[in-house]
Protein backbone atom coordinates (compact mmCIF):
# COMPACT_ATOMS: atom_id res chain seq x y z
CA UNK A 1 0.00 0.00 0.00
CA UNK A 2 1.22 3.15 -1.19
CA UNK A 3 0.89 5.86 1.58
CA UNK A 4 3.28 8.45 -0.12
CA UNK A 5 3.11 9.49 -3.81
CA UNK A 6 4.93 12.38 -5.95
CA UNK A 7 1.73 13.73 -6.91
CA UNK A 8 1.34 14.17 -3.36
CA UNK A 9 3.55 16.73 -2.89
CA UNK A 10 2.40 18.28 -6.22
CA UNK A 11 -1.03 18.68 -4.37
CA UNK A 12 0.40 20.07 -0.95
CA UNK A 13 2.58 22.66 -2.72
CA UNK A 14 -0.78 23.60 -5.34
CA UNK A 15 -2.96 23.54 -1.70
CA UNK A 16 -0.81 25.75 -0.12
CA UNK A 17 -0.53 28.42 -3.30
CA UNK A 18 -4.21 28.36 -3.61
CA UNK A 19 -4.58 28.49 0.27
CA UNK A 20 -2.41 31.98 -0.44
CA UNK A 21 -4.62 33.53 -3.72
CA UNK A 22 -7.87 33.33 -1.56
CA UNK A 23 -6.24 35.35 1.43
CA UNK A 24 -5.19 37.62 -1.46
CA UNK A 25 -8.52 37.88 -2.77
CA UNK A 26 -9.93 38.26 0.96
CA UNK A 27 -8.01 41.21 1.74
CA UNK A 28 -8.26 42.94 -1.55
CA UNK A 29 -11.99 42.76 -0.93
CA UNK A 30 -11.40 44.10 2.67
CA UNK A 31 -9.42 47.00 1.82
CA UNK A 32 -11.81 48.34 -0.78
CA UNK A 33 -14.78 47.73 1.66
CA UNK A 34 -12.72 49.83 3.87
CA UNK A 35 -12.30 52.35 1.58
CA UNK A 36 -15.44 52.70 0.13
CA UNK A 37 -16.80 53.30 3.75
CA UNK A 38 -14.00 56.33 4.11
CA UNK A 39 -14.42 57.86 1.20
CA UNK A 40 -18.44 57.77 1.39
CA UNK A 41 -18.32 58.78 5.08
CA UNK A 42 -20.19 62.16 5.86
CA UNK A 43 -19.79 64.68 8.65
CA UNK A 44 -21.44 62.86 10.88
CA UNK A 45 -19.26 59.60 9.90
CA UNK A 46 -19.25 57.83 13.56
CA UNK A 47 -21.30 54.87 12.01
CA UNK A 48 -19.04 54.41 9.07
CA UNK A 49 -15.56 54.38 11.43
CA UNK A 50 -17.43 51.67 13.72
CA UNK A 51 -18.08 49.50 10.79
CA UNK A 52 -14.64 50.12 9.65
CA UNK A 53 -13.46 49.17 12.72
CA UNK A 54 -15.40 46.07 12.86
CA UNK A 55 -13.71 44.72 9.44
CA UNK A 56 -10.59 45.66 10.50
CA UNK A 57 -10.96 43.44 13.17
CA UNK A 58 -12.46 40.49 11.56
CA UNK A 59 -9.87 40.44 9.26
CA UNK A 60 -6.27 41.01 11.38
CA UNK A 61 -8.08 38.19 13.55
CA UNK A 62 -8.76 36.37 10.21
CA UNK A 63 -5.06 36.67 8.99
CA UNK A 64 -3.69 36.32 12.21
CA UNK A 65 -6.02 32.35 12.31
CA UNK A 66 -4.72 32.09 8.57
CA UNK A 67 -0.93 32.29 8.92
CA UNK A 68 -0.55 30.65 12.68
CA UNK A 69 -2.98 28.11 11.65
CA UNK A 70 -4.28 27.33 7.72
CA UNK A 71 -0.89 28.32 5.84
CA UNK A 72 1.62 27.31 8.28
CA UNK A 73 -0.43 23.67 8.78
CA UNK A 74 0.16 23.42 4.74
CA UNK A 75 3.23 24.94 4.45
CA UNK A 76 4.48 22.36 7.22
CA UNK A 77 3.05 19.71 4.86
CA UNK A 78 4.73 21.04 2.19
CA UNK A 79 7.98 21.20 3.75
CA UNK A 80 7.62 17.42 5.11
CA UNK A 81 6.56 16.09 1.72
CA UNK A 82 9.82 17.67 0.40
CA UNK A 83 11.82 16.27 3.15
CA UNK A 84 10.59 12.70 2.40
CA UNK A 85 10.59 13.38 -1.78
CA UNK A 86 14.36 13.83 -1.46
CA UNK A 87 15.33 11.47 1.31
CA UNK A 88 17.65 7.95 1.17
CA UNK A 89 14.59 5.33 0.50
CA UNK A 90 15.11 2.52 3.14
CA UNK A 91 13.53 -0.83 2.55
CA UNK A 92 13.20 -3.41 5.32
CA UNK A 93 11.03 -5.87 6.78
CA UNK A 94 9.82 -4.83 10.18
CA UNK A 95 7.81 -6.75 12.81
CA UNK A 96 4.77 -3.95 14.18
CA UNK A 97 4.95 -3.85 17.84
CA UNK A 98 2.54 -0.94 18.96
CA UNK A 99 1.37 2.46 18.30
CA UNK A 100 2.42 5.41 20.54
CA UNK A 101 0.44 8.98 21.36
CA UNK A 102 1.06 11.23 18.27
CA UNK A 103 4.05 13.43 18.50
CA UNK A 104 4.70 16.64 17.00
CA UNK A 105 7.53 16.76 14.74
CA UNK A 106 8.80 19.31 12.30
CA UNK A 107 5.74 21.39 13.23
CA UNK A 108 3.60 18.91 12.45
CA UNK A 109 1.38 15.87 14.21
CA UNK A 110 2.08 12.70 13.18
CA UNK A 111 1.14 9.16 14.67
CA UNK A 112 4.50 7.26 15.90
CA UNK A 113 4.39 3.33 14.79
CA UNK A 114 6.95 1.08 17.08
CA UNK A 115 8.58 -1.66 14.60
CA UNK A 116 11.16 -3.99 15.28
CA UNK A 117 13.68 -3.71 12.45
CA UNK A 118 16.77 -5.99 12.48
CA UNK A 119 16.39 -7.10 16.23
CA UNK A 120 15.88 -3.18 17.09
CA UNK A 121 13.16 -1.39 18.19
CA UNK A 122 12.28 1.96 15.58
CA UNK A 123 10.38 4.82 15.63
CA UNK A 124 8.59 5.07 12.26
CA UNK A 125 6.06 8.24 11.72
CA UNK A 126 3.38 8.56 9.67
CA UNK A 127 1.52 11.71 9.05
CA UNK A 128 -1.49 10.93 8.33
CA UNK A 129 -3.86 8.36 7.52
CA UNK A 130 -5.90 5.18 8.15
CA UNK A 131 -3.75 2.64 8.20
CA UNK A 132 -4.70 0.50 10.88
CA UNK A 133 -2.04 -2.74 11.49
CA UNK A 134 -1.67 -6.01 13.35
CA UNK A 135 0.10 -6.40 16.41
CA UNK A 136 3.42 -8.94 16.39
CA UNK A 137 2.59 -9.17 11.94
CA UNK A 138 5.62 -8.51 9.57
CA UNK A 139 5.68 -5.99 6.99
CA UNK A 140 7.64 -4.90 4.08
CA UNK A 141 8.63 -1.33 4.93
CA UNK A 142 9.51 1.39 2.88
CA UNK A 143 10.92 4.11 4.81
CA UNK A 144 12.11 7.86 3.59
CA UNK A 145 13.29 10.51 6.00
CA UNK A 146 12.11 8.59 9.00
CA UNK A 147 8.19 8.52 7.51
CA UNK A 148 6.66 5.47 6.40
CA UNK A 149 6.10 6.08 2.79
CA UNK A 150 4.61 2.75 1.71
CA UNK A 151 3.78 -0.81 3.80
CA UNK A 152 3.60 -3.96 1.77
CA UNK A 153 2.52 -7.54 3.57
CA UNK A 154 5.24 -10.45 5.01
CA UNK A 155 7.75 -12.09 2.63
CA UNK A 156 5.98 -15.45 3.50
CA UNK B 1 -13.70 24.92 17.54
CA UNK B 2 -11.11 23.94 15.32
CA UNK B 3 -8.36 21.58 17.02
CA UNK B 4 -5.43 23.17 15.82
CA UNK B 5 -6.72 26.84 16.84
CA UNK B 6 -7.53 25.87 20.49
CA UNK B 7 -3.64 24.73 20.68
CA UNK B 8 -2.28 28.16 18.94
CA UNK B 9 -4.57 30.02 21.41
CA UNK B 10 -2.24 30.10 24.51
CA UNK B 11 0.69 31.60 22.19
CA UNK B 12 -1.19 33.75 19.89
CA UNK B 13 -4.07 35.29 21.80
CA UNK B 14 -1.65 38.39 22.44
CA UNK B 15 -1.53 39.18 19.15
CA UNK B 16 -5.56 38.99 18.67
CA UNK B 17 -6.08 41.71 21.92
CA UNK B 18 -3.03 43.82 20.06
CA UNK B 19 -4.42 43.52 16.46
CA UNK B 20 -8.34 45.05 18.02
CA UNK B 21 -6.36 48.06 19.93
CA UNK B 22 -4.16 48.39 16.57
CA UNK B 23 -7.30 48.56 14.41
CA UNK B 24 -9.29 51.08 16.76
CA UNK B 25 -6.72 53.60 16.91
CA UNK B 26 -6.36 53.44 13.09
CA UNK B 27 -9.70 54.54 11.98
CA UNK B 28 -10.18 57.09 15.19
CA UNK B 29 -7.04 58.68 13.49
CA UNK B 30 -7.80 57.72 10.00
CA UNK B 31 -11.34 58.88 10.22
CA UNK B 32 -9.85 62.30 12.41
CA UNK B 33 -7.56 63.18 9.48
CA UNK B 34 -9.65 62.89 6.71
CA UNK B 35 -12.67 64.28 8.17
CA UNK B 36 -10.12 67.45 9.20
CA UNK B 37 -11.11 70.92 8.47
CA UNK B 38 -9.08 72.14 5.75
CA UNK B 39 -7.50 75.87 6.65
CA UNK B 40 -10.18 77.41 4.54
CA UNK B 41 -12.89 75.45 6.83
CA UNK B 42 -11.54 76.76 10.06
CA UNK B 43 -10.50 80.03 11.89
CA UNK B 44 -7.67 80.32 14.52
CA UNK B 45 -8.74 83.75 16.56
CA UNK B 46 -6.24 84.93 18.95
CA UNK B 47 -7.18 87.15 21.94
CA UNK B 48 -4.69 89.09 24.00
CA UNK B 49 -6.71 88.95 27.17
CA UNK B 50 -8.79 86.51 29.40
CA UNK B 51 -11.07 84.54 27.83
CA UNK B 52 -14.32 84.12 29.70
CA UNK B 53 -16.08 81.75 28.05
CA UNK B 54 -14.77 79.56 24.96
CA UNK B 55 -19.17 79.14 24.03
CA UNK B 56 -17.70 82.14 21.70
CA UNK B 57 -16.07 79.28 19.17
CA UNK B 58 -19.54 77.83 18.58
CA UNK B 59 -21.35 81.24 18.38
CA UNK B 60 -18.99 82.26 15.73
CA UNK B 61 -19.47 79.05 13.64
CA UNK B 62 -22.65 79.34 13.12
CA UNK B 63 -22.64 82.55 11.92
CA UNK B 64 -20.75 80.90 8.90
CA UNK B 65 -22.20 78.29 7.18
CA UNK B 66 -19.24 76.70 5.67
CA UNK B 67 -16.83 77.12 8.68
CA UNK B 68 -16.38 74.30 10.56
CA UNK B 69 -14.29 74.84 13.50
CA UNK B 70 -12.93 78.00 15.34
CA UNK B 71 -10.88 77.80 17.97
CA UNK B 72 -9.53 80.59 20.52
CA UNK B 73 -6.24 80.76 21.88
CA UNK B 74 -4.62 83.63 24.30
CA UNK B 75 -2.54 85.08 26.26
CA UNK B 76 -2.00 88.22 28.84
CA UNK B 77 -0.39 91.02 27.49
CA UNK B 78 1.50 91.50 31.31
CA UNK B 79 3.00 88.38 31.39
CA UNK B 80 6.25 89.98 30.01
CA UNK B 81 8.27 87.92 27.92
CA UNK B 82 5.61 84.42 28.11
CA UNK B 83 3.11 87.04 26.04
CA UNK B 84 5.79 88.14 23.90
CA UNK B 85 6.45 84.80 22.72
CA UNK B 86 3.01 83.26 22.35
CA UNK B 87 2.26 86.98 20.29
CA UNK B 88 4.83 86.33 17.86
CA UNK B 89 4.30 82.70 17.41
CA UNK B 90 1.26 81.86 17.70
CA UNK B 91 -0.91 85.27 17.01
CA UNK B 92 1.45 86.42 14.22
CA UNK B 93 2.27 83.32 12.46
CA UNK B 94 -0.34 80.49 13.41
CA UNK B 95 -3.75 83.03 13.58
CA UNK B 96 -6.11 83.99 11.28
CA UNK B 97 -7.59 87.04 13.44
CA UNK B 98 -5.70 88.64 16.12
CA UNK B 99 -7.85 91.00 18.58
CA UNK B 100 -5.41 93.34 21.14
CA UNK B 101 -5.62 95.67 22.88
CA UNK B 102 -4.29 99.64 21.42
CA UNK B 103 -1.07 99.48 23.14
CA UNK B 104 0.05 95.55 21.65
CA UNK B 105 -0.93 97.34 18.33
CA UNK B 106 1.43 100.16 18.69
CA UNK B 107 4.32 97.99 19.38
CA UNK B 108 3.83 96.25 16.21
CA UNK B 109 4.66 96.15 13.27
CA UNK B 110 1.76 95.99 11.36
CA UNK B 111 3.70 96.32 7.97
CA UNK B 112 4.96 92.72 8.49
CA UNK B 113 2.46 90.81 10.29
CA UNK B 114 -1.22 92.28 9.28
CA UNK B 115 -3.17 92.66 5.89
CA UNK B 116 -4.30 96.10 4.94
CA UNK B 117 -7.91 96.42 6.06
CA UNK B 118 -9.97 99.00 4.00
CA UNK B 119 -13.61 99.75 4.70
CA UNK B 120 -14.81 98.38 7.52
CA UNK B 121 -15.45 100.01 10.49
CA UNK B 122 -12.97 102.77 12.33
CA UNK B 123 -9.74 101.98 11.07
CA UNK B 124 -6.62 101.54 13.32
CA UNK B 125 -3.83 103.44 11.25
CA UNK B 126 -0.42 102.59 11.08
CA UNK B 127 2.55 104.59 9.16
CA UNK B 128 -0.67 105.89 6.96
CA UNK B 129 -2.27 102.81 6.25
CA UNK B 130 -5.19 100.86 7.59
CA UNK B 131 -4.16 97.90 8.99
CA UNK B 132 -7.03 96.71 11.63
CA UNK B 133 -10.74 97.63 13.07
CA UNK B 134 -10.79 99.13 16.61
CA UNK B 135 -13.92 97.42 18.21
CA UNK B 136 -16.68 99.92 18.31
CA UNK B 137 -18.53 99.90 22.40
CA UNK B 138 -21.83 97.77 21.13
CA UNK B 139 -19.12 94.79 19.52
CA UNK B 140 -17.89 95.02 22.92
CA UNK B 141 -20.90 94.85 24.98
CA UNK B 142 -22.28 91.92 22.64
CA UNK B 143 -19.01 89.87 23.65
CA UNK B 144 -18.59 91.06 27.32
CA UNK B 145 -19.64 87.06 28.01
CA UNK B 146 -16.64 86.05 26.17
CA UNK B 147 -14.12 88.13 26.45
CA UNK B 148 -12.39 90.02 29.42
CA UNK B 149 -12.10 93.71 28.17
CA UNK B 150 -9.40 96.22 30.16
CA UNK B 151 -10.20 100.14 29.88
CA UNK B 152 -7.97 100.34 26.70
CA UNK B 153 -9.67 100.35 22.92
CA UNK B 154 -9.19 97.17 21.03
CA UNK B 155 -7.72 96.66 17.87
CA UNK B 156 -8.83 93.27 15.06
CA UNK B 157 -6.47 92.60 12.90
CA UNK B 158 -6.37 89.43 9.98
CA UNK B 159 -3.18 87.79 9.59
CA UNK B 160 -1.18 88.49 6.20
CA UNK B 161 0.19 84.64 6.92
CA UNK B 162 -3.25 83.12 6.85
CA UNK B 163 -4.92 82.05 3.79
CA UNK B 164 -7.66 83.48 5.07
CA UNK B 165 -6.70 87.29 4.70
CA UNK B 166 -6.92 87.24 0.98
CA UNK B 167 -4.80 84.46 -0.16
CA UNK B 168 -7.52 81.54 -0.62
CA UNK B 169 -10.63 82.89 0.91
CA UNK B 170 -11.68 86.42 2.53
CA UNK B 171 -12.82 84.54 5.34
CA UNK B 172 -10.66 86.61 8.39
CA UNK B 173 -12.12 89.62 6.64
CA UNK B 174 -15.40 88.74 6.76
CA UNK B 175 -15.24 87.30 10.14
CA UNK B 176 -13.97 90.97 11.60
CA UNK B 177 -16.98 92.24 9.74
CA UNK B 178 -19.18 90.44 11.51
CA UNK B 179 -17.82 91.40 14.80
CA UNK B 180 -17.62 94.93 14.57
CA UNK B 181 -21.32 95.53 12.96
Amino acid sequence: MILFREEDRAAAERRKKKLLAVYILIACAYLAAALVLLILSPEEYRIYQVADIALTVAFAWYSIYFFTVLYDAALKRVRLLDKVASALTEREYGVFLREEEPKTVDGMEMRILIFRILDAEREVRLPEGDLSLKEGCKYLLEIRAGVLTEIGGTDE
Amino acid sequence: MNKKFRESLPSNWVKYVVAAILSVALWIWVFGLYHAPKETEKLELFYAGEIKDYAFEDVAKKAFDDLKSVSISNAYPWSGNAFDQKYSVVALTASDVVIVPESVAKETDCKRAFAELEGVGEPYIQEGVAYGVYLPESTRERLKDYFVFGTERYVAFAVAASVNSGQLTNRSIQFIEWLVR
